[in-house]
């Protein structure tokens, strides 16, 4: 049986972890052109060049997306254990991501996928590797500016409105 | 590829290094200090200002169309940040967010105090939801007016903000990405108005808003404050209309009077007690900067922790820009196994970076408790009587450190504004970074000028502060205060040599 003591000792690393498991640590930023985005990062070994063509891709257009692994010591790459998929974020982010597609491993030893979507969104390109990888990301389209912005206005009218009803109801009751 | 800003020449490092040591050396045969010049000037009775400061300070619509135009502007932030570009340095949401506000704000309280707070866009927006109003006194139902439970009174909530906040912005990197900036600013509107709903008062600024906590902090520092024109009106008020409000003007939602306030943390500058004060004796008051944080401030430990946290948290926004701090998460990262979004390796430095000046100073105070056990200083007395020399050293580096990608990366505000959401825009290409880079807003001595000035700046008020308040709080002088002193050569030190190293650049 969890008492409160103990169970105050798993609330501070549960979240910590959880949060870590949520977020991903930034460690690059893309860069954007007309052409392409591209975004560089270093995981275990391997240096990571991602490169999405055209830079800000659009619903219902084809998006190239093309990942490469390479060994500073020039070491084969590797076709093991490796792979790479896209997701479409979840809500808010936080929601459980749907998966979309996936990278195909090419005989060059890079990984390539040519893909239309069909409505826009954040997506994110997510490897299973050995060594983890940053979440790639992927924005098609302008996004959803509206789902927070709902989220938040529909919270915000719950919040306040229960309050005021319930102001209403409890100066009611004190007149009667 | 990434561009380095250049640091303080080494030279200028060991020049202050040696300034350090000989001011070390001369308080250890000094007399403590037995009074301090406590008087202030109000802008309401110096000629020329006089009458601008009485009318703006006696009218509700200068600062009302501040609101206005902070609260525009940072909903304009929220929609840039969730439907414009990606591009960290073409989207207003990252460039005023980062690049304006989050190093402005600092270099604003030298001028202005806590005035940050009267205009800030998350309490404003809060405000008018709950009241129903702009700014008059009214009975909305939509607040519940509770009590703050005793167990949040304190700014143990601001503290741990400001770490998560801290961690969001450098280890999960909100700061690169436009869409993320702009969900944090609808998280601290959702935390601001969920609190103002639910709690009497500002609980969020007073308790909770990691901002807000620190802009009150260093406005210990700042040479300007609300204060009575004349105190002795408010000796003999009967009134305490600034604590009860009239019948238009709210009461002050920090609960303070003004005529016996003696420190600014909880000062919002909102400006009730100007409007409501019956004799129109509120005004703004030029004083001796760092006297609050000198002489005057009381000691509380969670006010301690939160000083010493800005300290800590501001040393690691510096490291985390320089070359080293990458292969140092990266040798966390290989110890612990962790992968290669290396959050937790972060999290681990950060959590390392908060700890250790929080333990150097305990370790301090402990040695300063025992040399002043004789005196009555016991360790807690010790560790929140003397927390407040973490300030100017915080100050002084933040100022240096913003400062440098204040004049140095200033965005093209003029094709910002023309384009909030970056239509259309691509990535600076290395060329336009080099000459942004190049192009500073003053020229370069200048700039290592002022960053010498604030290091030493900062270190001098640290040791006047050890000195007046050791002699104030203990009878402690010379011999006693060696550990203090040498926290704040420590300090100092590192933050100087932070400053000599080339710093990345940030947008």
């Amino acid at each position: 049986m969890l008492n409160k003591k103990r169970l105050r000792k798993f609330i501070g690393p549960g979240l910590l972890l959880s949060c870590c498991c949520a977020f991903g640590h930034q460690v690059n930023t893309p860069t954007y052109s007309a052409e392409k985005m591209t975004f560089a990062t270093v995981a275990g070994p391997y240096s990571i060049r991602y490169q999405v063509s055209p830079g800000f891709p659009k619903p219902n257009e084809t998006t190239h997306i093309e990942l490469r692994l390479d060994r500073p010591d020039k070491q084969p790459p590797p076709t093991k254990n490796l792979s790479f998929t896209i997701y479409q974020r979840g809500w808010l982010g936080i929601g459980k991501p749907e998966v979309v597609g996936r990278l195909t491993y090419q005989a060059d030893g890079s990984y390539r996928q040519a893909i239309v979507f069909t409505q826009p969104g954040d997506f994110f390109v997510r490897g299973a590797t050995d060594y983890g990888l940053p979440d790639l990301p992927l924005r098609v389209g302008s996004g959803k500016p509206w789902q927070p912005v709902t989220t938040v206005l529909a919270y915000l009218l719950l919040l306040l409105g229960g309050i005021t009803l319930y102001q209403k109801i409890a100066k009611g009751s004190q007149s009667l | 590829m990434i561009l380095f800003h250049p640091g303080l020449p080494e030279w200028l490092a060991i020049v202050i290094g040696l300034f350090m040591l000989q001011t070390v050396i001369w308080q250890m045969f000094e007399k403590a200090p037995r009074q301090t010049n406590g008087a202030g000037l109000s802008l309401a009775r110096v000629p020329l200002v006089a009458g601008v400061v009485r009318y703006l300070t006696g009218h509700t619509w200068p600062l009302m169309w501040l609101k206005v135009i902070f609260a525009t502007l940072f909903l304009l932030i929220i929609w840039a940040g969730l439907s414009g570009t990606p591009v960290v340095e073409r989207n207003l949401a990252t460039t005023v967010t980062w690049n304006l506000w989050w190093t402005g704000i600092i270099i604003g309280i030298v001028f202005s105090g806590s005035a940050w707070c009267a205009v800030c866009p998350w309490n404003t927006i809060a405000d008018w939801l709950v009241n129903h109003g702009l700014w008059r006194r009214n009975a909305s139902l939509c607040r519940l007016q509770l009590k703050v439970p005793v167990v949040l009174r304190n700014v143990w909530p601001a503290s741990l903000l400001f770490i998560g906040f801290t961690w969001l912005e450098l280890g999960v990197g909100i700061v690169a990405s436009p869409y993320a900036t702009a969900m944090m600013a609808l998280l601290m509107l959702v935390l601001a108005t969920t609190v103002a709903a639910l709690f009497e008062g500002k609980a969020f600024c007073r308790y909770m808003c990691p901002v807000g906590r620190t802009v009150g902090a260093y406005s210990q520092l700042a040479p300007v404050a609300l204060r009575p024109i004349d105190e002795e009106i408010c000796r003999n008020c009967k009134s305490l209309a600034c604590y009860h409000g009239t019948e238009k003007v709210a009461p002050c939602p920090s609960k303070l009077v003004i005529g016996r306030l003696q420190e600014n943390t909880y000062c919002t500058s909102c400006g009730n007690c100007t409007l409501s004060c019956p004799s129109q004796n509120i005004a703004w008051q030029l004083r001796s900067p760092a006297r609050e944080a000198i002489v005057e401030a009381r000691g509380h430990l969670d006010e301690a922790f939160f000083m010493l946290t800005i300290l800590a948290i501001t040393a690691l926004h510096g490291l985390t820009m320089l070359d080293q701090w990458q292969p140092l998460v990266a040798a966390i990262a290989k110890f612990i196994n962790d992968d290669a979004n290396q959050l937790a390796s972060f999290t681990i430095g950060l959590v390392a970076c908060w700890l250790l000046p929080v333990c150097l100073f305990a370790l301090v105070s402990g040695l300063t408790a025992l040399s002043l056990r004789n005196n009555g200083g016991g360790f807690k007395k010790v560790f929140s009587g003397f927390a407040f020399v973490s300030l100017p050293l915080a100050f002084a580096y933040h100022l240096a450190h913003n400062l440098n990608h204040f004049v140095r990366e200033s965005s093209d505000w003029a094709s910002i504004m023309a384009n909030p959401f970056g239509r259309d825009g691509y990535s600076l290409t290395m060329v336009e970074k080099h000459m942004r880079h190049v192009n500073i807003m003053i020229p370069e001595d200048v700039l290592v000028g002022l960053q010498a000035g604030l290091m030493l700046a900062g270190f001098i008020i640290a040791v006047i502060v050890i000195r007046h308040r050791g002699f104030r709080l203990f009878a402690a002088e010379r011999l006693q205060l060696l550990p203090m002193l040498l926290f704040a050569v420590a300090v100092t030190g590192f933050n100087l040599w932070m400053l000599v190293q080339p710093m990345n650049m940030r947008i």
